[in-house]
C-alpha cells in the first residue's frame, strides 16, 4: 500500500515537472549500415594431425550489419530502442545449428532476439539490444528495462562493471550489449551519485543487485560498490585521477562465492558463484605533444577460472565475459597507442602478455574516413602462444583479419 | 573638427604605451569572453584534397567550465566532452560511458582541427601570460587596427614564442592574429571575417586558422548563433548533467 502511494507520489511529481519543462515531443533517430568481413585461421601445428585433418582451419565470414537507434523525449520522460539487424554468409554457418543457437541465445530476462531467416547461405538475425524508459528529474532518475549499465573506469578491464561485461575483441559490437534491469539513480549535490541496478533473472541465483556511491575528492573521482552477483557477494570501488601529466585509473572487486564448493586454489571449470576472487585492474595513459596516445594496463584476475587455448582463441567470436572472469589469465598486462595520421586516418595497435604459458596477442587496426559519413577500417587479431607439441615453442595459434565499411546516418 | 578628432585621437596613438596596450588587449579579452556564453557553430577542417565539418554546442561559464555537443556528423553525434577546471570527460553516447581523459589531452589538436583544446577553452592568457608593447596602426579589410605584440612572461606556461595581435579601433576585434614558435617563426594566422551582431554585440562571426607552412591547410569556424546573456545553471558543468544533454 505504502509502495503504491509511493509511486502515485512519483508520478505526480514527474507530471508536475514535465508541465515546467514543456511538454513538446521530440525524437532522435541514428544508426548505420556496415559491410564486416572476417578471415580466421588456426594453426594446425597445436593439434594433432588426427583432429586437425577434420578440423575447418581456416574461415571467411560476411556480415551486413544495420542499426537503429530510436530515442523518444517528453518533458523528463524519454525511451529508447536500439535495434541490431545482421545478415550473415560464410564459414559459421557450416557450424551449423551451434552458432545458431548462440547466436540466438539471449541471456536477458526477456527473450528479444529473433532469427527469421534462414537458408543455406544466410541468415537473417535481429536483437533488440536496448528497451528502456526513462524518467529524469534533477535529483533523481529512474531508468526500466534493457539498457547498458557502465560502471566501468578504465578502458580495457573493468572489475566494477558488474552488469555490462563487455569483450575488448568484439570489437565491432560498438554499442556493446544491454542487460534487462531497474536502475535507480539519486543525485545528492553535483559531484555525488547514488545507483541502485538490479537485474533480475527467473532464479535469484542468477540475478544481480548492486549499489554504488561515487563522487570526486581532491581531483580524483572515486566510487564504492556492493553487490549481490549471481549468488556472489561483491565488494569493490575505483577510481580516476591524475599523477602530473598521467591519467591514472584503477578498479577492483572481490567477489565471495555463495555456492556450494568455495575454493582458494585454481577454480578451473568451477561454476561462477563456487569460488572466492579478487579482480583488479589499473591503467596510466598519456598523450604526446605529437597527439600519441598510450596507455598501459594491467589485470589481475587472481583465481582465474578459464580452461586452456580454446577459449583464448574464440575471444573475436562475441563472447560475453563476466566480471568474476574478465579474462583467461591471472597476469595480463596490455598496452594500448593510437596515433591520428590525419583527422581523417587513425592508427591504433593493442600488444597484450600473459606470463604464464607465455600468451601474446596483437591487435592492430587503421580506420579511414572514405567521406562525411563512410568509414573504412581494417584490423588484425593476432594470437600466440606456447606450444605443448612442439617443445613450448611460442607460436601463433591464430591470425584474423577484419574489413568494415560503415555509413553512418 | 572630424579631423581634428582624428588627429587628435591619432596624437594619441602614437604614444600608446605598454598599459595602453594591455589595456585594449583585456578589453578584446572581456568582448569575447562574457561570464556565461552558449554559441552553435560550424568547424570546417580543410586539407589539399578533403574537408570534413563538425558541428556542435557550447556552453560556458567563467573560463573554468565548459561543455561542448557535437551535432555533426551521424558518426560523432552525441558525444560530449566536458571542461571543468583542469578536468576534461568524455561522453560516449552509443555505449553510455564516461571517460576521463589524461591533463595532456589539453594542449592537442581539438577533434583533428587546426585549434587545440587550449585554444577553444582559453587555457593561457593573453593578458595574463604575455608582456604587451603597441607597434603601429594597420588597417585590415578596410577596418583600422591596433597592432600589438606579445612575449610571454618568464616561465609562464605558453606554446608560443611570440603573438601578434591587430585589435579593431572601434570593437575590440582580434582581426588577426599571428603565432609565432620558439625560434619566432610565423606557424599559424587567424583571421576574423564577417562581422555582425552576435548575441548582442559586434564580432566576427568567421574564424579562420591558417598554418603558414602547410599548403591548403586552413579550418574555419563559424559560429551561427552565439548568446551571451544566457544564465546556464552551474549543473551543466557536472559528469551527471553532460549525459542528459542535448
Amino acid at each position: 500500500m505504502r509502495l503504491r502511494r509511493l509511486i502515485v507520489l512519483l508520478i505526480f511529481a514527474a507530471l508536475r515537472l514535465q508541465g515546467q519543462e514543456g511538454s513538446e515531443w521530440d525524437y532522435e533517430l541514428q544508426g548505420y549500415l556496415k559491410y564486416f568481413g572476417a578471415y580466421g585461421k588456426v594453426n594446425d601445428a597445436f593439434f594433432d594431425p588426427n583432429i586437425s585433418a577434420n578440423l575447418e582451419l581456416q574461415s571467411f565470414d560476411q556480415q551486413l550489419h544495420n542499426r537503429f537507434d530510436f530515442k523518444l523525449y517528453h518533458g523528463a520522460w524519454s525511451m529508447g530502442i536500439g535495434m541490431r539487424n545482421r545478415l550473415f554468409n560464410g564459414s559459421q554457418l557450416k557450424s551449423g545449428d551451434l552458432f545458431l543457437d548462440i547466436l540466438d541465445a539471449d541471456p536477458g530476462l526477456v527473450d528479444l532476439s529473433m532469427l527469421y531467416w534462414r537458408n543455406d547461405e544466410v541468415v537473417l538475425h535481429t536483437i533488440i539490444d536496448r528497451l528502456w524508459f526513462q524518467y529524469q528529474g534533477e535529483k533523481f532518475g529512474l531508468r526500466l528495462g534493457r539498457q547498458r549499465i557502465n560502471w566501468g573506469i578504465n578502458t580495457i578491464w573493468n572489475p566494477n562493471d558488474i552488469l555490462n561485461q563487455y569483450n575488448f575483441f568484439d570489437f565491432d559490437y560498438e554499442e556493446r550489449p544491454g542487460s534487462d534491469a531497474l536502475r535507480l539513480q539519486y543525485f545528492p549535490s553535483f559531484t555525488s551519485t547514488w545507483e541502485l541496478a538490479i537485474a533480475p533473472a527467473e532464479q535469484i541465483k542468477e540475478s544481480t543487485a548492486a549499489l554504488l556511491y561515487k563522487n570526486t575528492q581532491f581531483s580524483y573521482d572515486f566510487q564504492i560498490i556492493g553487490a549481490f552477483y549471481r549468488n556472489n557477494i561483491s565488494l569493490g570501488g575505483g577510481w580516476a585521477g591524475n599523477i602530473w601529466q598521467l591519467g591514472f585509473k584503477g578498479e577492483a572487486n572481490y567477489y565471495w562465492g555463495l555456492g556450494q564448493a568455495q575454493s582458494s586454489i585454481i577454480a578451473t571449470g568451477k561454476a561462477i558463484d563456487e569460488y572466492n576472487n579478487f579482480v583488479f585492474s589499473t591503467a596510466l595513459d598519456y598523450v604526446f605533444s605529437n597527439g600519441l596516445y598510450i596507455s598501459a594496463s594491467y589485470l589481475l584476475n587472481a583465481e582465474q577460472a578459464f580452461t586452456g587455448i580454446g577459449e583464448f582463441n574464440s575471444f573475436n567470436q562475441g563472447v560475453v565475459l563476466s566480471p568474476k572472469n574478465p579474462f583467461p589469465f591471472a597476469h595480463t598486462i596490455a598496452l594500448n597507442s593510437n596515433f591520428a595520421f590525419s583527422p581523417i586516418f587513425n592508427g591504433s595497435l593493442t600488444f597484450m602478455y600473459a606470463p604464464e604459458n607465455q600468451n601474446l596477442i596483437l591487435f592492430p587496426s587503421l580506420s579511414y574516413s572514405l567521406g562525411t559519413n563512410l568509414d573504412l577500417l581494417l584490423a588484425a587479431q593476432v594470437f600466440l602462444t606456447e606450444n605443448a607439441r612442439e617443445n613450448q615453442e611460442l607460436q601463433w595459434l591464430s591470425n584474423n583479419f577484419f574489413v568494415r565499411l560503415k555509413w553512418s546516418f | 573638427m572630424k579631423s581634428l578628432v582624428l588627429s587628435f585621437l591619432m596624437g594619441i596613438s602614437l604614444t600608446i604605451t605598454a598599459q595602453d596596450a594591455l589595456e585594449i588587449v583585456q578589453k578584446a579579452e572581456d568582448k569575447l569572453r562574457g561570464e556565461q556564453s552558449y554559441a552553435e557553430m560550424s568547424m570546417t577542417i580543410v586539407r589539399p584534397r578533403w574537408e570534413r565539418t563538425i558541428a556542435l554546442k557550447s556552453w560556458s561559464r567563467g573560463s573554468k567550465n565548459s561543455l561542448v555537443l557535437i551535432t555533426q556528423p551521424a558518426r560523432d553525434k552525441g558525444t560530449v566532452f566536458l571542461k571543468k577546471d583542469k578536468e576534461i570527460y568524455n561522453w560516449i553516447p552509443s555505449i553510455e560511458r564516461n571517460i576521463k581523459l589524461p591533463p595532456s589531452m589539453m594542449s592537442q589538436s581539438w577533434m583533428g582541427s587546426d585549434f587545440t583544446n587550449d585554444d577553444l577553452v582559453n587555457e593561457s592568457s593573453l593578458v595574463r601570460d604575455y608582456s604587451h608593447k603597441y607597434i603601429e596602426e594597420v588597417e585590415i579589410d578596410g577596418r583600422k587596427a591596433y597592432k600589438i605584440e606579445l612575449l610571454p612572461k618568464e616561465n609562464a606556461a605558453v606554446v608560443w614564442g611570440k603573438v601578434v595581435l591587430h585589435i579593431d579601433k572601434k570593437e575590440f576585434i582580434h582581426l588577426r592574429t599571428e603565432f609565432y614558435d620558439e625560434e619566432l617563426d610565423l606557424v599559424n594566422v587567424m583571421e576574423a571575417k564577417e562581422i555582425k551582431e552576435l548575441g548582442g554585440k559586434m564580432l566576427a562571426s568567421v574564424l579562420i586558422m591558417t598554418p603558414v607552412n602547410k599548403e591548403g591547410h586552413k579550418t574555419i569556424m563559424r559560429y551561427q548563433s552565439l548568446d551571451f546573456k544566457v544564465n546556464i545553471p552551474r549543473e551543466y558543468f557536472t559528469t551527471q548533467y553532460m549525459k542528459r544533454i542535448r
